[in-house]
This record gives structure tokens, sequence and C-alpha cells, in this order.
């Protein structure tokens, strides 16, 4: 039987490496409990590594490797042996520093605060004359206790910000994040399949989290990584859009559309466009600098040829069409004209459903949108019905896939980067 | 060819196919031309995009509004800060952040000066296709990296500048820069002179680029063609005219405006346009407030539009450039079109190179100043 | 020199052939780096400046490299028109060099007819051309080689006409008496208009620009050349180069008085060596000179160049000149009369390029043949 790395071990041995893991693991945890350094390193690695295949790696539960001195919070004590930064002093040099040193100490003292040792490399730089400017100087008398070198240094005595939690307390916080997380899954189960509304809180959530002071409560942490879970699981069928939850989510707390003020030239506009159109029915919303105008799909063409002819409006410079992908509703469907005689400027739209996107094409009025219209057709999928030359324009002749909407092969790395996909 | 045997009979030819590009010296950027040619003449064009296509909008559909600026530099490489200033009006309106005075003359400036290095870089470029071994380049190189050197003291960067910010501009200029600027602008109008004595004049240059790639008013219309290549037609449509944006009401300059609409009056029409842009830079050097905000007021950190739509729009060297930004609330774009100007200029291509020869092709090709870059996205 | 001392004919002919042989390649290398130098600061650059001493060792490393290059061939490339064509352009130019004068007795024969051996033996490297273009089996390359034919065999009618008229001031179509005909002054001064069709078509016949359509960088790269690599590719180079020198030596001898004018026929072979030298070099400067400053014509415009304009002009000077020596006229009236035709060419010319160009696409029924049935007009 093989084990990830390719080596070969038979069933005891992987259960002798599994248990030795755990005595050490238990060994280490006891230790740092009862506040003694930790045992000795790991044994050996087994024999197989003598074979020649790579040696497995052992996912060591104790984080202490060596048998190196350590001081009772478990950090490396420096070694002795070890060469010494600084030459060594002779005794006159010590004896200075240290009734320097304990000069320093003496009056940071007397201003209130302690003392920290100073490592002896960093000592050995500084003359005697400089640490009893710098201590002098910078010990203000203001209560807060301060090192010598006048950083606001740690009260030992101050309340630690939380307590070493206790194996029961421990436990306890762990079931009661199992309850909530259970909870949660209630309330998804109970919603309608596709619609998890406790996904409504994920984006905040996402967006909020490194931003927040105090972090993510551990309840909305979990609801998050449940909705996301559902969000990122592989597609099952074809058909299966990974997106619906969202759309659902978003249409929730969807936001009003911001209403904008028309210039005059763009209420002249609208009045015109009313005027030519007195009988279809135009739907009208604003923009910072054209009115648009949302038409119904079947109208499209004939209000499209009339902006064109008719003297009033006479938009001969179509400026460009282009899609917007608007995941349930469909897609938007956007032309952008312009009149070069009259100086009026429209954006004309409509939605085309999603289980019908056919859409006229309009290069027969004007020809400048062959190419917009290309490259609509090959960006969103949607068929611009009496196009000369539907080919491909940008992308490769034979690619079928349409990159430009919201659900596309590479939208779960997108969501995985944590990229807004609305 | 096909020949039937016999000379009684018909000849029975067929259209030799030249395919020019991708990798071609002449073709300015990644684009392949498969003309259709019968001996010398052209029978049919088919202009083959998509090389240098990048996913610019969804990339901006993924980067907020301070990190999309990249992607404008990008779009168009020599008309940078006019796509910037579109993208940042864009935001901007939507957003209804007021843009303060100090910031717009900057912009100004930039956007002007930038035209400027373009149409420099067009001139040489198309020198060189007319068959100049080097020297309109060089000239052309010349007064563009007096240009460019600005630039890279004001951004530090040399072709992607990134400077401006939805609500101004990121850093307040050098010191002495404006004083440098306006040492330039001497230096430039010997350069326009330059050009005229070298190109405008040749009978050799007159006789390659006159009459060809002819297109008249209305069909440029009806092709979405705008910029020089409009106005060559005699059509006197500037964006800063007519929809005025940032500082354009205030100042005072003209439209060059060609005759015919052939080579010959796209590449006057642009060297004119210098001179114009010249005398706008020395007014805005003069209008400009000496000091003053950069930003707009309380701008926040992360920058989220209310939702909407807005069709932004500016005149780019190259014609109407333009950003339709769809926002849902967030602080990325929901739907970033660029609709770019070299776009609809290549569509014409056809139109104009059809019945001209094949030297003459490459003319044209030259004449519609692309940037790949831009047409692709 | 040995047939004086040794009386041995051929090897006196051997060692002269091996002389120039040597004095080729030098001289090609030396006019490589000096087209390079000189074009470059035409541009406003700096040229070869690493490689040796003001860059004089380019050419050596150039040649290095093309010698060390792999020798690739098409594979369907016709083989032994392909081998041989760089052969057939090279080895009639330097037949032509055996025959013209550096100074009195220092060359390698004098031919009786030596200036129509010289005109004669031009006209065999067009074929090379021809047999380069084809045997490659590219389209680019055959558009080249037939281009290139084309303007050639059109250019030599104006070329040998031009040099007809300094045949029949001299009476001779030997060398010697050409030269010794100009001691006093020079043929340049009776014939201004004949200089200037000798060397427009002398450009031509380099394809040089304003002529260099066949093998223009921008457009058909290489032209025939295209296919080559390489040896056989330096083996061009060379041909052009050493054309160039055969071409500025022939209108040095004809029209600038070769080594007789200013010092005379009596002075030392040394003195008349520097002088053909120092004139040559001057006309080749002239060459480099155009070269960089004008744009290429268009192969129609060439064509129409050389029938419609130069042929008429030298007929005009063969006229002038028949007309002065059969009436027996002083010689000075020609200078008048042939300057006065070369000014008057020279308006014409301008005037015609600036109001008509070319004629306009609406006037050429081909073209609109063919936009109509592409459905655009």
């Amino acid at each position: 039987m093989t084990n990830e790395r390719g080596g070969t071990e038979t069933p005891e041995e992987r259960a002798a490496r599994v248990q030795a893991a755990k005595d050490r693991a238990a060994a280490a945890h006891a230790a740092r409990e009862s506040g003694q350094p930790p045992p000795a390193a790991q044994p050996a690695v087994p024999a197989q590594a003598a074979a020649g295949s790579p040696p497995p790696v052992e996912a060591a539960p104790a984080p202490v490797l060596d048998d190196r001195p350590r001081t009772a919070s478990g950090q490396v004590k420096r070694d002795p042996d070890a060469p010494k930064l600084a030459p060594p002093a002779t005794p006159e040099e010590r004896a200075a520093r240290i009734a320097t040193a304990k000069e320093a100490a003496a009056r940071a003292k007397a201003a209130g605060g302690t003392v920290t040792a100073r490592p002896a490399a960093a000592r050995a730089e500084a003359t005697p004359d400089a640490v009893a400017e710098e201590s002098a100087a910078a010990a203000p008398s203001d209560g807060i206790l301060r090192t010598a070198k006048g950083t606001i240094k740690r009260d030992p005595d101050a309340p630690k910000l939380a307590p070493p939690a206790t194996p029961e307390e421990r436990a306890a916080r762990v079931a009661a994040a199992k309850a909530t997380a259970a909870a949660a899954k209630e309330r998804a189960k109970s919603v309608p399949e596709g619609t998890a509304s406790a996904l409504g809180k994920g984006p905040a959530v996402a967006a909020a989290g490194p931003a927040r002071a105090t972090g993510p409560s551990t309840a909305d942490l979990a609801a998050f990584r449940q909705a996301y879970e559902a969000v990122i699981k592989p597609l099952k069928s074809a058909g299966e859009q990974p997106l619906r939850a969202v759309a659902a989510a978003r249409a929730e707390r969807a936001v009003g559309r911001a209403e904008f003020e028309l210039t005059p030239a763009a209420l002249a506009t609208v009045a015109a466009f009313q005027e030519v159109f007195a009988e279809l029915e135009i739907d009208l919303l604003t923009s910072p600098t054209d009115p648009v105008f949302v038409v119904d799909k079947r109208d499209i063409y004939q209000v499209l040829r009339a902006c064109k002819t008719h003297p009033k409006l006479a938009m001969n410079f179509f400026r460009g069409v282009t899609g917007v992908d608007l995941l349930d509703e469909g897609i938007e469907v956007v032309y952008h004209l312009k009149s070069l005689t009259t100086r009026h400027a429209v954006t004309v739209k409509t939605l085309l459903p999603p289980d019908d996107l056919v859409v006229p094409s309009v290069s027969n009025i004007w020809r400048a949108a062959n190419w917009h219209e290309r490259e609509m057709m090959e960006m969103f999928g949607v068929v611009c019905a009496g196009h000369p030359d539907p080919r491909n324009l940008l992308l490769d002749e034979d690619l079928t896939i349409h990159p430009l909407l919201k659900a596309h092969p590479l939208q779960e790395l997108e969501l995985r980067q944590g990229v807004n996909i609305f | 060819m096909v020949l039937e045997q016999g000379f009684d009979q018909e000849y029975e030819t067929v259209d030799l196919n030249i395919n020019m590009g991708p990798q071609h010296p002449s073709t300015h950027g990644v684009f392949r031309m498969v003309l259709a040619v019968d001996g010398e003449l052209v029978v049919d064009v088919e202009p083959v995009i998509g090389y240098m296509h990048r996913g610019g909008e969804k990339l901006s559909e993924t980067l907020d509004y301070r990190q999309g600026i990249g992607i404008q530099d990008r779009t168009d490489y020599l008309g940078q800060f006019n796509c910037e200033q579109t993208y940042c009006m864009a935001a901007e309106k939507l957003g209804g952040f007021d843009v303060p005075e100090r910031a717009e003359w900057i912009r100004t400036i930039c956007v002007e000066l930038n035209r400027m290095a373009s149409h420099f870089m067009f001139i040489g470029a198309y020198g060189t296709d007319a068959g100049f071994i080097g020297t309109a380049f060089i000239y052309g190189f010349r007064e563009r990296e007096r240009i460019q050197d600005l630039f890279e003291e004001l951004t530090g960067e040399r072709l992607m500048y990134s400077y401006f910010r939805v609500g101004g501009v990121a850093w307040e200029l050098p010191n002495g820069w404006t004083a440098k600027v306006s040492n330039l602008l001497k230096e430039l109008r010997q350069g326009v002179a330059d050009f005229k004595g070298l190109l405008s004049e040749n009978e050799v240059f007159l006789a390659r680029t006159r009459n060809v790639g002819v297109i008249s008013a209305e069909r440029a219309i009806d092709y979405g063609l705008s910029g020089p290549m409009l106005r060559a037609c005699g059509v006197p449509w500037d964006l800063r005219r007519e929809e005025p944006y940032s500082v354009y009401p205030r100042l005072e300059f003209e439209i060059p405006v060609g005759e015919y609409g052939d080579c010959y009056d796209r590449y006057t029409v642009r060297l004119r346009e210098i001179e114009q842009s010249i005398r706008i830079v020395a007014q805005c050097l003069e209008m400009m407030p000496s000091s003053g905000p950069i930003m707009a007021v309380n701008m926040p950190r992360m920058l989220r539009l209310p939702v909407g739509e807005v069709y932004a729009r500016t005149e780019n060297p190259r014609g109407e450039y333009g950003i339709y930004l769809v926002s849902k609330g967030g602080n990325k774009p929901y739907r970033l079109r660029m609709r770019s100007a070299c776009f609809a200029n290549l569509s014409a291509l056809r139109e104009m190179t059809i019945g001209e020869y094949i030297a003459d092709a490459v003319m044209i090709l030259g004449s519609t100043d692309i940037v790949l870059c831009e047409v692709d996205r | 020199m040995i047939q004086a001392w040794f009386g041995i004919g051929w090897l006196d002919a051997f060692l002269r052939v091996q002389l120039l042989v040597g004095f080729m390649t030098v001289n090609v290398l030396l006019l490589i780096w000096a087209e390079r130098k000189v074009l470059a600061r035409i541009q406003q650059r700096l040229g070869p400046t690493r490689t040796g001493p003001m860059g004089l060792l380019q050419s050596v490393a150039d040649a290095g490299k093309l010698l060390t290059k792999e020798d690739v061939k098409p594979t369907t490339a016709d083989r032994w028109v392909f081998d041989f064509a760089p052969f057939a352009l090279f080895v009639p130019i330097f037949v032509s060099f055996l025959a013209l004068p550096y100074a009195r007795d220092v060359w390698v024969r004098s031919l009786p007819l030596g200036l129509f051996f010289v005109m004669a033996i031009q006209s065999v490297t067009i074929v090379g051309m021809l047999m380069a273009g084809w045997g490659s089996d590219s389209k680019y390359a055959l558009l080249g080689g037939v281009r290139s034919v084309a303007q050639m065999i059109s250019y030599e009618i104006p070329l040998v006409l031009s040099v007809v008229g300094i045949a029949m001031l001299s009476g001779s179509l030997d060398f010697n008496v050409i030269i010794e005909a100009q001691d006093v002054v020079p043929n340049i001064v009776y014939q201004p208009l004949g200089f200037f069709i000798f060397l427009t078509a002398a450009m031509a016949e380099l394809a040089r620009n304003p002529f260099d359509i066949p093998v223009a960088e921008s457009e058909v790269v290489g032209g025939p050349f295209v296919e080559y690599s390489g040896i056989r590719w330096s083996m061009f180079f060379l041909g052009e180069y050493t054309n160039l020198f055969v071409m500025s030596l022939l209108g040095t001898v004809l029209f600038l008085g070769g080594y007789a004018w200013p010092f005379g026929l009596d002075v030392g072979w040394p003195l008349q060596l520097a002088l053909t030298m120092g004139k040559v070099s001057l006309m080749i400067l002239l060459l480099f000179w155009i070269r960089g400053s004008l744009p290429r014509l268009r192969i129609d415009q060439l064509m129409s160049f050389a029938w419609k304009v130069l042929i008429p002009l030298t007929f005009v000077q063969i006229f002038l000149n028949g007309l002065v020596l059969t009436y027996a006229w002083p010689k000075i009236i020609l200078t008048f009369t042939s300057g006065a035709f070369l000014l008057l060419a020279a308006y014409a010319i301008r005037r015609g390029v600036r109001r008509t160009g070319r004629v306009p696409r609406e006037q050429r029924l081909d073209a609109l043949r063919i936009r109509e049935a592409r459905g655009l007009s």
C-alpha cells in the first residue's frame, strides 16, 4: 500500500508511525500545560527512506523539534556557548557599563517605570554617554510605564486580553460554535433550494471582514462559509448555474437606481423622442449624460430605424451597441446613438429574456453597427438576426464560449479569488 | 494564373491573395490584412483583428475604480491620458463628484500634450510608410521624446501613466514643471515647421497621399468614423466643441477640417491639430490657478458608485472614445464598455481600400492611425 | 604595367582583375559603412559607433555574420534558377568594371566601344533579378521581381538615351576620347538636363530610393531577395553596392570630366586617380543624400515618370545636341537651352503633382468596376 508520497509501507508500520506521532503530541501538550520543556526531538526517519523513496512527511503536532535550551515560556534561550557578538569586555569596561546601567535604571525608576534588559550586542555599540542621555531625555512623567528607550511597555500586572482557556472552556466554545452552525444549516434547509438567504450576509461579511477591528463573529463566519461552499461546489449538470443564489440574494437587498437631473438639451431630446414615438411604450431612465430609453424587444428595430430616418431625430452617428449580462433577467442590449445635425444623444436599450436572445440586426441601418454587433454576438451569445457576416471578430474562429457573460468557465476561479461577482 | 490552350481564347485568371501580417513592418501593431489583388489593383480586403484582445472589459469588472485606470492606459497606449480622463469622468459623473479646478487644468495640459505626442508619432510612422527610410520617424520621435520626458518627470512612467484618479489627479505637479512645458512649446512649434518642410510640400509624398483612400462625408458618418478621420472629410465635428467637458468651454482653439477625405487631408488635419494643441496648452498655463486642491473633497478611500449607468465620451487623438459604465452599487463596475475610436475607424478600411493599389493599401492603413490595443481591447 | 615590363598580356590582365577584385571588396565595405553613417546623420542618429573606430568594422562584422549563416532555401524553389540568380546579378556588374577608366592607363582594358559595352552589360543584371524573383517560389518575391524588371527595363531607355547625348558631343564611344574631350569643360556644363536624366535613371537602375519599390521594406519585405539568406543574399548586397560605384564612376567619367578635368591629361596618375575618386565620392554622397530625403514612388508613378517625363526629355536633349552639332553652333548654347528645359521640366513636374497628383478614383474605370462589383459605390 502506498502513501501519498509514493513510498510503500505496511499497515503495521503506518500504525506505528501514527501512534508515535500521537504520543509525541500528547507529551508536548502535557509539557506545555505543566510549564516544563517538552520532550526531545522526534525519532529518525523510518527505514523506508533508506530505500530511496522520499521520506513521508509527518504532520508533527508538537512545535518543538530540537533540544535547544528554552525559557519558561518556551522561547529559545541564547546559547551560552555561541560566540559573542561583541568582544569580551575587560573587567573595567564591564564595571563601567554596569554602573551606567544602574544609573539609568535608577533614573528611570525614579521617573516611574521599569527597565527591561537591553541585549548585550546593542549595548556594546551604544556609548555610556549616549545611553544616559537617551534614557534621561525619554523619561516623561505621565504615569505610563515606559522602557528605558521611552516606548510604552506592557504592564506585567495588567490582565491578559484573554485568559488561557481551560479545556472545559474550550470545549464549551466549540460546542457553542457547532450549535450556531447547525442552526444556520437548519435555516438554510428550510428555505427553498437554491436561494440560501444566509448568503445575504455573506458578501458583506467578506467585504467587511478584514477591515473591521473586531472581526466577524464565529456565527457569521460559519454562515458565510456554508453559503460560500454552496456557491462553489462543482456543477453537476450543464444547466446548473452557480449564480442563482447570488442573484436572489441581490434581489432581496436591491438598492434603487440613482436618479439624475437631465440637462435642457437632454430634455429636448426626450421631448422629441416622445413626440416621434407617441404610440409606443417606452420607459425613460436617467443617466448623468444621456436620457436612457427602454424599449420593448418587439419594437426595437422600428424605433432604431425611425431614430435614423425621422427628420426630428436624424441620429446618423452610431456610437456603439453592447450587451449587459443581467443574469436571471436576461441580457440587455444597449445602443448609443448621436445625431450630428440635431445634436441629440440617446441611449436606447432593450431587454432580451434569457430564453430568447435574438435581436434584429441594425447593420443595414448603420454600417458602423456591423463590427459592434459581431463583437456583441461573440461576447454575449446574443444573435443579431439578419447580420450579413456573423463570424467571430475578436476571438478565435472556432471559439463557442461567450466570455463577457457573468457565468463563464473561469467564474469559480474568480470567486475563489474573492472577486465581487454581484 | 490558369491559361487556356491557344491564344484565341480568353484568359482565365484568379485573384492573388496577399496576406499582410500579423507580423509585418507596416501594419501598425498585430493586425492582419488579406488582400485579393488583380495585378496591382486591390479587389477585396479583409481585415482580421483580435490578436491583441486581452479581455480588458472583463478585467475591468474585477478591478475597482482606482485599479481600472491602469487598464485604460493600456487600451490606447498613445492617448493614455485621454482614456484615463474618460474613465474618471464616467465615474465622477455617476458618483456626483466635482473635480476641483486646478485638477481640471492639469488634466487638460496632460491630455493635450498627449495628443501632440500621439500625432507626432503618427506623422513619423506615416512618413516611414511612405518610404522615408527613418528620417521622418526620427523627426517625429524627437518631439515625442521631449514630451515623454516631461511625463516621466510628472508620473515616473514613460508610457503607462496612471496619473489621473476619480475626482482629480494623484499628486501635485513637480516644481518647475509648468516652466518646462512652456519652454517646450517653442520647440514643438519648430518641430511642426520641420515636418511641413519635410513632408507637406514634398512632391513624392503628395503624389503618394493625394486622392488616395477617399471616403465621402456621408459614408464616414455612417461608418461611425470620428476624430481626424471624420474631420478630414469636411465634417467639423469635435467633441471638445460639441459636447464640451472639463475646461474646454473656456479655451479658444480652432478645429482643423480637411476637404477631400483622402490620406493627405488626414495627415494635414493631424498636423494642424498639433498647432492647435500648442495653443491650448499655452492658454492652460496662463489660466491655471497656481495653487489649489487637486482632488475632490470627501472622496472615500474605497469608492462605491450608486446604481446607474453613464456613457462618458471625450475626444481622443483618434476620435471619440467612450466609456459606458454600468454600476450596481459596488466598488467595481458591473459592466464597462470601451467604445474605442479605432474600432470604428478600422471598419471603414474595406470601403477606402478597394479599387486602390497595393502600395496605397499600406498608406491608407497608416492614415487611419490605429492602435491595435484599442481596436481589440 | 606587366605588358610593358614582361610583354605577357594575359598575366597583366589577370593581375589587374585581381587588383580590381580586392579594391572592389574593400570598397563595398567602406560604402556600406559610409551609407549607414551618412543616412544616420540625415536622420539625426549616429550610425554604427561601436564596432571598430567610428564603427568602421561594422561591415566586416556584417560580412562575417552573413558568411556564417545557414543557407536556407525554400524546398519548392527552382534549384538552378534560385542558385544562379545572385551570380547572374553580380557578374555583369563586375564585368562592367573592367571597361571603366580610373586614370590614364589605370584600368583593366580600354575598349574602343567602351560605353556601348558597359551599357549592354548593365542590362544583363535585370535577368538576375527576375531569376531571383521567379526562382524563390514565393508571392512576395515574384511581385518584387516583376516590379523590379518593369522598373529597370523602363529606365534603361532614358539612361541609354542620355548617354547617347554625351556620345554625340564627344563623337566617340571610347571612354578615352570622351574624357579627353572634357579636359577644359566637363560635360555637365553642356548637358545639365542630360545629367539630371542620367542621375534619375541611375537611381532607378540601382533600385534606390525614391525608386526602391522592388525592395520596399515596408511593403513587400525584401522584394525578390526575400527568400535568400547568408552568402547568397550577401552577393545581392555586394552587387548593389558595386553597381552604385559603377554608376557613379560612369557619371563621373561621362559628365564630371573623369580624371581629366580640371588639371588636364598630363598630370601624373596618382593625382588623376585621387581626382576620380573624389568625384565619385561626391556623386555617391549625392545619391545617399537623396535616399535619406525622399519617400518612395509607387510603381505606376515610377513607370509614368519614366515613360511620360524622362523619355520625352531625352529626346529633347538629343534634338538640341543634334541642332548644335549640325549647324556647328558654339556649345555654350547647349548650356542655356538644356538648362532652360531642365527648369521647365522641374516646374511642370511640381505643378502637375500639386494639381492632380493622381487620377481620382471616380475617373478610373477599372476601380469603379471593382467597387460596383463589391457593392461599394
